[in-house]
């Protein structure tokens, strides 16, 4: 039931209702600034200045257009966000705080309530429908300026489980600055920029999540960027002097992709603050210029791609972790190194990838596969593996339209963000054969999912007969609308990644459980 | 329960950002959201609406709008008994994209699938004016008549047409009750049962409240 009214209530914030609500007293603002303290800097014996310098600009630019909106005048709230970043000013508050005082006066008028009234005033206008309150309580926005609350995760169950997270999250990163320490590397005055060579002791740091205020300097330089923009020195400025040249012209023939990234722009992470226009905002977020600015030079720096949606979604995430262009250089390394086709013209790629892990799927879950097949609108009796070259290629199952969207956002958008962050660590470390594995084990919790209800126990039995013969069981096929199972698989599928809040235990207990199972198709891929 | 149930699978295509996600969700969970995230790939969603005696379950396939994701649509149209074909009536170059996926589902598609029109958007003009609409409704009009093609204009915004479309293309569709041919054959009466719990449970799952209509 309260997952069903914070549903209600996360559309209604996104639909930008106008009615606002100031949530916070003072009582209540003094812990949630700590809490939100606590999420900031997790391990409490690092000082505010280690923090990435991206995270600092990012939450300048935001901090009180952003995180503060609502609880401006609240200077418990404020001071709380600001004791957490020592590095930000305060000056953008005197620039803006006659619009922003005005603003917030009038809605106090309209509405002012604690937090208690404001719970009871949700179920109200859910169940009215005629108002649905929003709010910009730094409490609803995780450190990324993500909405903590999605349509399959309530605010509550994040916060319980980022209490316990944060905590393991500090005593990851004590393990990690012990490492740079026995490695020769300084990293406690400073964010650290070198790291270590490869090596197992670095992967298994790696596995455990990178500390997340390191992790754009980490991912680049597991990526290689510097190398990459080093060669380039000049590519991505002269790029976009270009864009500008044919912007001025107005010639669109030679920005083709130019509008349906236009439209894409607010269409991206519109739940995250960062690219989030306020309405009394005159100019629109600095990250949505840079979107703009990255996606374009993108689309004429590789013809081949232009803009592929999803794209947005790799470009915009990135920029939460560094500068414009590094993220323009780890959108070429992904696109050229780590999804290579996926997101072109044909998207050659995508029906490679799920080729793959269809073949994938043969090996790794015979339970399900059957059933899966019979959803293939290939006619062939033999198995998967044995059917001519690539024929696998022109009768992709449609649960594929599922997972190549996994492919192609990297699983941003799909997994819950930390889930998310941990899965790209592991990416940019060992490659492409990270996603297989993650989308694997994803089905294998799909196919759990699905028999786990006893209707379909009974329907599996039916279905697949292990003590029937291959003939027979074709026969059985026949019978069952494997249509419609396979509809209902889909849907499982689209539920089972948004729900994986708990990236520890997906870790932990599923991706590296079964190792030896692994070994065959992850020594087989590249990096 | 209603045992009266028929599933219609239904596909949505139309250029990027028409609205199609924004007319399931309408139609679905009866929500909107003014940016709402590109589709990537393909979604699906399931609603059931009773008319007269019966209940209609939609299977709705909501497809990607980019072009370049237009190669893998046939997965989907291949075995749909109705299309949504989606227009923004103040965006010309989707118009031309709906007269395309018309005549593609003509050539392609199961010859007799239910295509419906929709001219999505109409709030834009309601608040800003006619100067804001592109595509006049008689277009749209004299294209589903050439065509024979159920025609609306819709507001995934404030609902306007939304549940009417889907209910003139569940009123549309020759009903073929999922039971019909299991009942013909005795042996197929196990396999029914199972199926009607299936979709039960899934309805249950897919769908957080009933459509209104």
């Amino acid at each position: 039931m309260l997952n069903r009214i914070l549903d209600s209530i996360g559309g209604g914030l996104i639909s930008k209702t106008t009615v606002r609500v100031r949530s916070i007293q003072s009582e209540d603002g003094t812990r949630s600034a700590e809490s939100s303290e606590a999420i900031c800097v997790p391990d409490s014996s690092s000082s505010s200045s280690e923090l990435d310098s991206t995270l600092n600009q990012t939450d300048m630019e935001r901090g009180v257009a952003g995180f503060a909106i609502g609880p401006i005048n609240d200077d418990n709230i404020i001071s709380g966000i600001i004791s957490s970043y020592e590095n930000v000013s305060i000056a953008d508050k005197s620039d803006n705080s006659d619009e922003l005082e005005e603003r917030s006066n009038s809605e106090n008028k309209l509405l002012t309530v604690d937090i208690k009234s404001f719970d009871i005033l949700n179920t109200v206008s859910c169940s009215t429908d005629v108002i649905i309150a929003q709010t910009t309580d730094v409490n609803d926005y995780d450190r990324y300026g993500f909405r903590k609350q999605s349509r399959y995760i309530s605010k509550q169950d994040y916060d319980n489980w980022c209490d316990s997270y944060s905590i393991q999250c500090g005593k990851k990163k004590l393990k990690w600055e012990k490492y740079m320490e026995s490695s020769g590397l300084a990293c406690k005055s400073e964010l650290p920029t070198r790291f270590p060579p490869k090596s197992e002791k670095f992967l298994n740091l790696v596995r455990e999540g990178v500390p997340s205020e390191w992790r754009g300097n980490v991912w680049w330089h597991l990526v290689r960027g510097q190398y990459l923009l080093n060669k380039n020195k000049d590519t991505y400025k002269s790029l976009l002097l270009k864009v500008k040249e044919y912007q001025t012209l107005g010639d669109t023939s030679k920005l083709p992709e130019g509008d349906v990234i236009e439209r894409d722009l607010n269409r991206t992470f519109p739940n995250n603050i960062h690219f989030q226009k306020e309405p009394f905002q005159n100019n629109e977020p600095k990250k949505i210029t840079s979107l703009r600015n990255i996606l374009l030079a993108y689309s004429i720096y590789n013809r081949d791609i232009g803009y592929c949606q999803s794209m947005n979604f790799l470009t915009g995430f990135l920029l939460l972790f560094m500068n414009e262009e590094k993220t323009f250089w780890m959108l070429v390394i992904i696109t050229r190194r780590f999804l290579p086709g996926v997101h072109n013209l044909d998207l050659e790629g995508v029906n490679i990838d799920q080729g793959v892990l269809m073949l994938l799927m043969e090996g790794n879950l015979p339970t399900l596969w059957p059933y899966i097949e019979a959803t293939c609108k290939s006619h062939s009796n033999k198995p998967y593996h044995l059917r001519r070259t690539n024929e696998f290629l022109h009768a992709l199952p449609p649960i594929t339209l599922c997972t190549a969207s996994w492919f192609m956002c990297c699983f941003i958008g799909i997994l819950p963000v930390e889930t998310t962050l941990r899965v790209l660590d592991c990416l940019f470390y060992e490659g492409s054969s990270f996603l297989f594995r993650v989308s694997v084990n994803l089905i294998k919790l799909a196919e759990e999912s699905i028999l786990k209800d006893k209707p379909y126990e009974t329907l599996f039995d039916y279905l697949i007969g292990s003590d029937k013969n291959s003939d027979e069981r074709a026969e059985n096929l026949s019978y069952v609308n494997a249509d419609e199972l396979n509809i209902e698989f889909f849907q499982v599928l689209q539920r089972i990644p948004r729900q994986l809040l708990d990236c520890d235990n997906f870790f932990d207990k599923v991706l590296f459980k079964r190792r030896a199972s692994f070994k065959r198709f992850a020594s087989g891929e590249g990096g | 329960m209603n045992s009266n149930v028929a599933s219609v699978k239904l596909v949505l295509l139309g250029e990027a950002a028409v609205g199609k996600s924004s007319i399931v969700v309408r139609f679905v969970s009866n929500d909107f959201s003014e940016n709402k995230e590109p589709t990537i790939g393909a979604a699906f969603l399931t609603q059931r609406v009773n008319i007269d005696d019966h209940t209609i379950k939609f299977e709705i396939w909501d497809t990607a709008g980019q072009e370049r994701f237009a190669s893998l649509a046939p997965m989907y149209y291949r075995n749909a008994q109705a299309a949504l074909i989606v227009y923004d009536v103040t965006k010309p170059q989707s118009f031309i994209k709906a007269r395309h996926w018309v005549k593609e589902l003509h050539e392609q598609a199961s010859g007799d699938i239910v295509i419906a029109l929709a001219g999505n958007k109409v709030d834009l003009i309601e608040e800003n004016g006619e100067n804001e609409r592109k595509v006049a409704t008689e277009e749209g009009q004299k294209l589903a008549d050439e065509e024979n093609l159920l025609f609306f204009e819709t507001s995934a915004k404030t609902g306007y047409n939304v549940n009417e479309i889907f209910l003139a293309v569940g009123d549309k569709i020759p009903l073929k009750r999922p039971n019909d041919n299991a009942n013909e054959n005795g042996s197929g009466n196990n396999q029914n049962s199972s199926r009607v719990q299936l979709t039960d449970a899934n309805a249950n799952a897919a769908n957080a409240g009933n459509c209104s209509c």
